[in-house]
C-alpha cells in the first residue's frame, strides 16, 4: 500500500515521515528531475506500508518542477495524508480543497496544533470536519501526538464528491470555511518574532549570518577532527593496517594482485596516501579522510536546515548569487565545499536547473578550497604573515566573481527571481536530524565510494603507464615561463589530484619564495578538484558538461597563475593589474545586467 | 496620495499595504496566488535587502515571503493607514 504525505513546504512532513518510518528509508531523485523525495517502509497491523514524503507543494496546478513531480506522484498513491499547518490554515486549505477534488481518499492532519494556542488561534475541529467531509486529526509531529490516531485511518477509502472549482471560487470557499471555523485574537510581537525579523534585515541579518557561519565552521571542524583523530586514524593505523600487511605478505609484493589491492609499498610499509591500492588508498580516502568531514558537515547542515535558518541565509546572499547566475540557495553547495568538495558536488544536484548545477559545481570546484587544504594554506603560506593568506583567498574570491559573471553571461538562460517562504525559527528535533544524517551518509557511501575506487584505479594505471612522467616533461617549461614556478611543483599538482592537503605539504621542502607559494596554492585550488570530487562531478554533470567544466578549470588556472606571476611584479604592474581587474568586473557586471533585462522582457 | 498605487518594492520597511494589482503575466499571478499573495491581502514589508536584493513581506495571518526585486516591482499595493 502506498501512502503519500502531501502538504505545503515546512508544515512538518519530514517530522511525520521520520516518526512513522524506521531505518529503511531512502532518498532519491524523481526520474529525470532534480527533485528529491523520500521513501520509507513500515509495518502497520501486519501490512507493509510504503510511505512517500512528496516534495512540498502549494498547489496541484504546478508552478515549478517539485509541484509537477507531486502531481505525478498523486496518480500512484492509495491514500493521501494531507498535512496542514494549523497556524496558517487559510493558505494550507488551498491545497486541501484541490486534493479533495481529486480521485483519491484524503485524510487531513492538522499539524502544529501545539502552536495555535500561544498564537491566539482557535480552530473549531467539528465544524472543520463537517466542511471538509473527511477525517481531520490534530497532530503535533514533534512529539508524535495524534499520529497513532492518524494511522487508524490508513484503510480509509472513501472519496467524497467535490466539484472542481476555479482558483477564485476556491478562495471564496476557503473564506467561508475560515470564517466558520477559525478565530484569531491579535497578539503582540513576541521576542522570537523580533529575532526572526532581525535575521532578515540587512544591517542586523548580515552580522548574524557571519556569526552563524563562523560557528558552523568551528563546530564542523571540531566534530570532523574528533572523528578522524579518535576513530578513523586509530582504526586505520591499528587493526586495518595489520590486516593489510598480512594480506600484503600473502600476495607477494610486485605481483599483479598485490599492485591492484595493496599497491606499492613505501620502504616496505603500506602508506595509505601513497600506495594507491584499492584496499589501501582506495578505502582510506573515502573513509578516513572524507567521511568524517561529511558526517560532521551533514550533521550541522541538518541542524541548520531544521532550524529554519537556511532560507534566511539564502535571502541575504540572493543578490550576489544572482550575479553569477545562481540563486540564494546555491550558497549551500558553496558552504559545503569549504568542508569537502565531494558533498558539495552532490548537493548541487538539488538546485533548480541544470544550468545552475553546472555553474555552482564549476565555481565551487574552482575557487573553494576544502577544509584540509585550507588548513595547509594557513600553515604554509601563513608562516610568512597573515596578509599572504589574504592574498590567496582574495584571489580565489575575485576568480569566483569573474568566472561566475562570465558563465552567467555566456551560458544561455538566466536565473529567475527568488520567491521563497521564510519559515519560523524552531529548535531542531534531534530524531529528525539524525534520520536526515543517516540517509545522507548512506547516500554518500552508495554514490561516491564506487567512483573514488575507480579514480584510485585510474591514477594507479596512469602511474604505471608513465603518463605522469610524460606530463611533467611536457608542461614543465610552460610552468617555469608562465607561473615562475620550478618544475618540481608539478608533482605536487599531480598529487593534488588525489589529495590537496598532501600536495600542499609537498610544496614545503621546495624552498619557494612567498610569491611562488601564493601562486602555487592558488592554482592548486583552481586547476582541478581532487579525484573524488572530479568523479562525482563527472557522474552528476555527464561527460559533455564535465569536459566543459574541466576546460573552464584549466583555462582559469593558467590565466590566474600567469596574471599572479607577471602582473604582480612591480608597483606599476600591480596597479595596472588591479585596475584592469576592476574594470573587467564592472564591464561584466553591466553586461550580465543587460542580458538579464533583455531576457526578462 | 493615500490611494495611490505603489509597487511592493517602494513600500517602506514596516509599512502595510493591500495588494491591488499585478503588473505581470498570468504565470506570475498564479505563482503568487499559491503562496497566498492575492488581491485584497494585507501585507507588511519586513525588510529590503541592500543593493537591490530581495524584499521580505509578512502576509496577514500567514507567512513571511521573500520576493526577488524584479517580481516585487510588479506587485502593486495601496498604502494602508496605521492601526
Ligand atoms: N511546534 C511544532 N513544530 C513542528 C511540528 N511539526 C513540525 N515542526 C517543526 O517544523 C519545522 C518544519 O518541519 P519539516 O518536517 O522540516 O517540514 P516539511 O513539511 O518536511 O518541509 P519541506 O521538507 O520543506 O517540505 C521543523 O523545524 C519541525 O521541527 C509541530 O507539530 N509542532
Amino acid at each position: 500500500m502506498k501512502v503519500l504525505l502531501m502538504g505545503n513546504p515546512n508544515v512538518g512532513k519530514s517530522v511525520v515521515f521520520s516518526r512513522l518510518t524506521g531505518t529503511s528509508v531512502t532518498s532519491s531523485n524523481y526520474a529525470g528531475t532534480t527533485v528529491e523525495y523520500k521513501q520509507g517502509l513500515f509495518k502497520h497491523d501486519g501490512k507493509n506500508i510504503e510511505l512517500i514524503d512528496v516534495p512540498g507543494t502549494y498547489t496541484l496546478d504546478p508552478t515549478n518542477k517539485a509541484e509537477e513531480v507531486a502531481v505525478e506522484m498523486l496518480k500512484e498513491g492509495d491514500i493521501v495524508y494531507n498535512i496542514i499547518d494549523a497556524t496558517n490554515l487559510e493558505r494550507n486549505l488551498n491545497l486541501t480543497l484541490q486534493l479533495l477534488e481529486e480521485d483519491i481518499p484524503v485524510v487531513v492532519l492538522l499539524n502544529m496544533w501545539d502552536e495555535t494556542k500561544h498564537k491566539g488561534i482557535n480552530i473549531d475541529l467539528e465544524k472543520l470536519r463537517e466542511k471538509l467531509k473527511v477525517p481531520v486529526i490534530p497532530t503535533v509531529a514533534t512529539t508524535g501526538n495524534g499520529l497513532r490516531e492518524a494511522l487508524d485511518y490508513i484503510d480509509y477509502r472513501e472519496i467524497k464528491d467535490f466539484d472542481r472549482l476555479t482558483s477564485d471560487q476556491r478562495w471564496v470557499e476557503i473564506g467561508h470555511i475560515i470564517n466558520a471555523v477559525q478565530e484569531i485574537k491579535p497578539k503582540h510581537h513576541s521576542g522570537k518574532e523580533l529575532l526572526e525579523e532581525y535575521t532578515l534585515k540587512p544591517w542586523s541579518g548580515i552580522p548574524i549570518a557571519a556569526g552563524v557561519l563562523y560557528l558552523v565552521f568551528i563546530v564542523i571542524r571540531f566534530i570532523g577532527e574528533g572523528l578522524i583523530g579518535y576513530i578513523a586514524e586509530p582504526f586505520f593505523a591499528g587493526p586495518y593496517y595489520n590486516l593489510l600487511m598480512r594480506i600484503s605478505s600473502l600476495l607477494n609484493e610486485g605481483s599483479f594482485l598485490h599492485d591492484l589491492f595493496i599497491g606499492q609499498l613505501v620502504n616496505g610499509q603500506i602508506d595509505f596516501e601513497q600506495s594507491f591500492g584499492l584496499l589501501t588508498t582506495g578505502i582510506f580516502i573515502p573513509f578516513a579522510a572524507v567521511l568524517p568531514y561529511i558526517v560532521s558537515f551533514y550533521f550541522v547542515l541538518s541542524i541548520l536546515e531544521d532550524s529554519g535558518y537556511l532560507p534566511r541565509l539564502a535571502v541575504l546572499v540572493d543578490n550576489l548569487m544572482h550575479k553569477v547566475g545562481l540563486h540564494g540557495f546555491s550558497i549551500i553547495p558553496m558552504i559545503l565545499g569549504f568542508g569537502c568538495n565531494v558533498p558539495a558536488a552532490l548537493a548541487a544536484r538539488n538546485l533548480d536547473s541544470k544550468r545552475e548545477q553546472f555553474i555552482a559545481s564549476t565555481l565551487m570546484s574552482i575557487s573553494i578550497p576544502c577544509m584540509a587544504q585550507t588548513a595547509m594554506i594557513i600553515g604554509l603560506v601563513g608562516a610568512f604573515g597573515g596578509i599572504y593568506i589574504f592574498y590567496v583567498f582574495a584571489s580565489l574570491f575575485v576568480v569566483w566573481i569573474i568566472v561566475g559573471l562570465l558563465l552567467n553571461y555566456f551560458l544561455p538562460g538566466y536565473s529567475s527571481d527568488l520567491l521563497l517562504e521564510i519559515p519560523t525559527l524552531r529548535t531542531p528535533v534531534f530524531k529528525v536530524v539524525l534520520k536526515k544524517l543517516w540517509m545522507r551518509i548512506v547516500n554518500f557511501l552508495k554514490e561516491a565510494i564506487p567512483f573514488v575506487l575507480l579514480g584510485v584505479l585510474a591514477v594507479n594505471a596512469m602511474y604505471a603507464l608513465g603518463f605522469f612522467d610524460l606530463l611533467t616533461r611536457f608542461i614543465g617549461p610552460i610552468f617555469a615561463k608562465l607561473f615562475g614556478l620550478p618544475k618540481e611543483v608539478i608533482s605536487a599538482l599531480l598529487m593534488g589530484f588525489l589529495r590537496k592537503d598532501l600536495a600542499m605539504g609537498m610544496l614545503a621542502p621546495l624552498n619557494l619564495t612567498v610569491k611562488q607559494l601564493v601562486i602555487s596554492s592558488t592554482i592548486l585550488t583552481i586547476y582541478f578538484p581532487c579525484v573524488a570530487t572530479f568523479i562525482v562531478l563527472f557522474r552528476e554533470l555527464g561527460l559533455k558538461n564535465m569536459i566543459k567544466s574541466a576546460g573552464v578549470m584549466i583555462i582559469t588556472a593558467v590565466t590566474v597563475g600567469t596574471i599572479l606571476n607577471l602582473g604582480f611584479n612591480s608597483i606599476f604592474g600591480i596597479i595596472i593589474t588591479l585596475f584592469s581587474i576592476f574594470i573587467l568586473i564592472m564591464i561584466l557586471y553591466r553586461m550580465t545586467g543587460k542580458k538579464h533585462q533583455r531576457l526578462m522582457e | 496620495m493615500k490611494n495611490r498605487l505603489i509597487s511592493l518594492s517602494h513600500l517602506k520597511e514596516g509599512e502595510r499595504g493591500i495588494v491591488t494589482d499585478f503588473r505581470g503575466g498570468e504565470k506570475l499571478r498564479k505563482k503568487l496566488d499559491s503562496l497566498g499573495i492575492r488581491k485584497g491581502k494585507s501585507v507588511k514589508k519586513i525588510s529590503d535587502m541592500v543593493l537591490r536584493g530581495p524584499i521580505t513581506i509578512k502576509i496577514e495571518n500567514s507567512s513571511r515571503i521573500a520576493i526577488g526585486r524584479g517580481m516585487a516591482e510588479k506587485i502593486m499595493v495601496r498604502l494602508e493607514n496605521h492601526r
